[in-house]
């Protein structure tokens, strides 16, 4: 549905975005995670249509984005900080919404009231911040898009309110495959949303995999070798990430299969061995330490 | 009907395809049986409706439920031999267990004893169906 390909974006000699291709299938949700100053933003806002990307193509459904009306009439870009006119109540929103999404439905919108339970009628400049993102995701669904861009929608949403609205975007993505493509620092919440994920550093992806996929892929070890010795030999064998000591017991997070895994550590027979499948945080944290972003260097 | 530990570590849909071989391993869901349809279950637990197609297209594959083209899944009836890749998964965690129980001391009479248990407790719950 989202075709990115070999996108920069550069602003003032820097590269905010470098050579960056990107798939979003029809129905999926995609999460895009990074560091600060990742470029995140810039890719979702170049995908989005507000920015020209220097280089590269960027398509939703076949067709560009960049000044098509048409193409822009199937999605809603949500950015971090909800944008209203002033003075503006959400029935006014909404009657703005209406005359420009031809997928608008009222009925929708009604439907929506009683969960949202705001009050169309009182200006949202004096709405809460998580009132706002409600508003916001309340009109965005009730335009009925083809394809969901949100920057940081879970930010200053209660509990009850992130799991209703999670639950209404599983909804639409159930029902009549809508895509939706969502960055966030969160990954808490990006782990229970989304399907596939994206990590970028510095303009670049780093990884771009299935939730699950990357999860079966990379795992954490607790092992308590007969022999210290041991441990050296498997360095040529495996694609070890980290590698940490305590006490008589080594922490190791590798990437590979399983079983393959669990073999090249079982040839030594160790005392302790315990396979964990890694978190999506401790993932993120790997990775980014692999790209040499990290808090400190790893004492081997 | 399922419950799911998002604190797991283990992935939803693991969690999930686990959940459902248990349910049917122990006559919970019956062969035939109507599965919940992914729109139900992804409102129910809130998980993407992605992740449960993933569990039921990976059930499917391992031959636990079979799908009927625009009616949904259903629980295929249990067939010898499908459980092979579950037995030998069970004899390696068997076997972890009964090497701490040698450990801790257990005889082999105090551990054929509880085979007896888990045998008599089985009968009982087939008595009830």
């Amino acid at each position: 549905m989202i075709e990115i390909r070999g996108v920069s974006k550069i602003f003032q000699e820097e590269k905010a975005v470098d050579n960056i291709s990107l798939t979003v299938h029809k129905g999926a949700i995609y999460g895009l995670l990074g560091s600060n100053g990742a470029g995140k933003t810039t890719l979702l806002k170049t995908l989005a249509g507000i920015y020209r990307p220097e280089a590269g193509s960027v398509k939703l459904a076949g067709q560009p984005v960049y000044e098509s009306p048409e193409v822009k009439r199937r999605m809603i870009f949500m950015p971090d900080s909800p944008y209203f006119f002033a003075q503006a109540t959400i029935k006014s929103m909404a009657a703005f919404y209406r005359s420009i999404y031809p997928g608008w439905s009222q009925k929708r919108y009604e439907e929506l009231r009683t969960m949202f339970r705001l009050d169309t009628r009182r200006k949202l400049s004096r709405f809460s911040k998580g009132m706002q993102r409600q508003a916001a995701v309340w009109l965005a669904l009730s335009c009925k898009p083809d394809v969901l861009i949100m920057d940081e929608p879970i930010d200053g949403l209660d509990p009850v309110m992130r799991r209703q609205i999670k639950n209404l975007l599983f909804q639409e993505v159930a029902e009549r495959e809508l895509t939706v493509l969502i960055s966030s620092h969160n990954l808490r919440e990006i782990e229970d949303l989304c399907d596939h994920v994206g990590i970028m550093h510095e303009g670049r992806m780093l990884v771009e995999k299935d939730l699950d996929d990357l999860k079966a892929d990379t795992h954490k070890i607790q092992v308590a070798f007969r022999d210290e010795r041991h441990a050296a030999a498997l360095d040529a064998k495996l694609q070890i990430l980290h590698r940490e000591q305590r006490g008589s017991v080594s922490l190791y997070i590798v990437k590979g299969d399983r079983e393959r895994i669990s073999q090249a550590f079982h040839v030594y027979e160790p005392y302790v061995f315990d396979l964990l499948p890694l978190t999506l945080e401790e993932i993120f944290i790997y990775e980014m330490g692999d790209a040499g972003y990290d808090a400190q260097p790893i004492i081997l | 009907m399922f419950e799911l530990d998002v604190r797991s570590r283990k992935p939803i849909y693991e969690q999930l395809t686990d959940k459902v071989k248990e349910m049917i391993m122990h006559g919970i869901l019956r062969a035939d049986e109507q599965l919940p349809s992914v729109r139900t279950l992804s409102s129910q637990l809130t998980v993407n409706p992605n992740t449960i197609q993933k569990a039921y297209r990976e059930l499917e594959r391992e031959g636990y439920i079979y799908s009927q083209q625009g009616k949904g899944n259903f629980v295929a009836p249990l067939q010898q031999g499908q459980n092979e890749s579950k037995r030998a998964e069970l004899k390696e965690e068997l076997l972890r267990l009964m090497a701490e129980a040698v450990y801790l001391g257990f005889t082999e009479s105090e551990m054929s004893a509880l085979y007896r248990q888990a045998l008599d407790k089985r009968r009982e719950e087939n008595s009830h169906d």
